[in-house]
């Protein structure tokens, strides 16, 4: 009768998981000493990493997370966003061009100021 | 998708990347404030500014050094643990000594709660020794709430692959945690 288990390296994987096995499989690590050696490996070493790296975390703990950041984000914008009209004003406004337009003529002025001084 | 993938990504305001971040390492970074006997309460606040600061301060970390995503995770959540505990030593101080009802869940003695962090340093150690292939395993299925489809499907591999990743990861960090004589 052809023999359909599967083979240990995949049972042994699963374990490694932590799926579910189905009976045949757990049947299986019963009676195979290398499968269950390896669950009782596995089990050690999870026991040891959740017992001392594991914790309840509060559920949504994530969302509530991801929530806050993006109403900073959104604080943020509103604070650039509030400003931007006045920056626009600031530097759109007409006394600033008149300024500009100043500080050019004066510059242009004194070059070529120095320029028939003999400069 | 491994960390650096979702650091880069969360580096350029993608919450989603940063949440996926966030599911990998809740209960890492709750177990290690959990060493602090800290309020339920406090807990949860240092937890959530745990993951703020990493998320304001994201581009400040730098894989290129060697540290890993965790460790600078763990760090952050170590200086608020410390800062609020001088913080509610003070008040202490202030309210005559007595100390909150709440304050500890479950009272333990100063040397069980540095055993704890020792052990806990340790294994987080080790599990920063896997290579990054199996790293990333490793911590997928201690700590994600995804299962190995979803996990295969985030990292584009074959179920297999990844169940061949963990089975190793696991074996690895075994040999290291007995190299440790932790096992």
């Amino acid at each position: 009768m052809k023999n359909s288990r599967r083979p240990c390296h995949l049972i042994q994987e699963d374990i490694a998981c932590g799926r579910e096995l189905s009976q045949e499989d757990r049947q299986h690590i019963l009676s195979c000493s290398a499968c269950s050696e390896t669950a009782a490996r596995f089990e050690e070493l999870d026991s040891l990493v959740r017992n001392v790296m594991g914790a309840d975390v509060p559920s949504g703990f994530a969302d509530r997370v991801v929530v806050q950041i993006e109403a900073e984000k959104r604080r943020e914008d509103s604070f650039f966003a509030r400003r931007r009209p006045f920056l626009e004003r600031i530097f759109f406004s007409r006394a600033v061009q008149w300024a500009l337009v100043v500080i050019g003529l004066t510059f242009g002025l004194f070059k070529i100021l120095r320029f028939f001084a003999g400069g | 998708m491994d960390d650096r993938l979702l650091v880069e990504q969360s580096a350029q305001n993608n919450t989603d990347a940063f949440r996926l971040l966030i599911l990998r390492y809740q209960r890492m970074v709750f177990s290690y404030l959990g060493n602090f006997q800290l309020p339920v309460q406090v807990l949860e606040d240092l937890a959530q500014e745990t993951f703020l600061r990493a998320y304001r301060n994201i581009t400040d970390f730098d894989s290129e050094k060697g540290a890993s995503f965790s460790t600078w995770l763990i760090t952050i959540a170590r200086n608020l643990a410390i800062n609020e505990k001088a913080k509610m030593s003070r008040r202490e101080k202030h309210s005559g000594g007595s100390r909150d009802e709440n304050h500890g869940r479950n009272e333990k003695s100063p040397q069980d709660i540095l055993e704890k962090r020792n052990l806990y340093s340790r294994v987080h150690d080790a599990i920063n020794q896997l290579p990054e292939k199996f790293h990333t395993a490793v911590i997928l299925s201690y700590f994600d709430e995804l299962s190995i489809e979803e996990i295969a499907q985030i990292e584009e591999c074959p179920v297999g692959t990844v169940k061949s990743r963990v089975f190793r990861g696991k074996q690895i960090l075994r040999q290291i945690l007995e190299r440790e004589n932790m096992l």
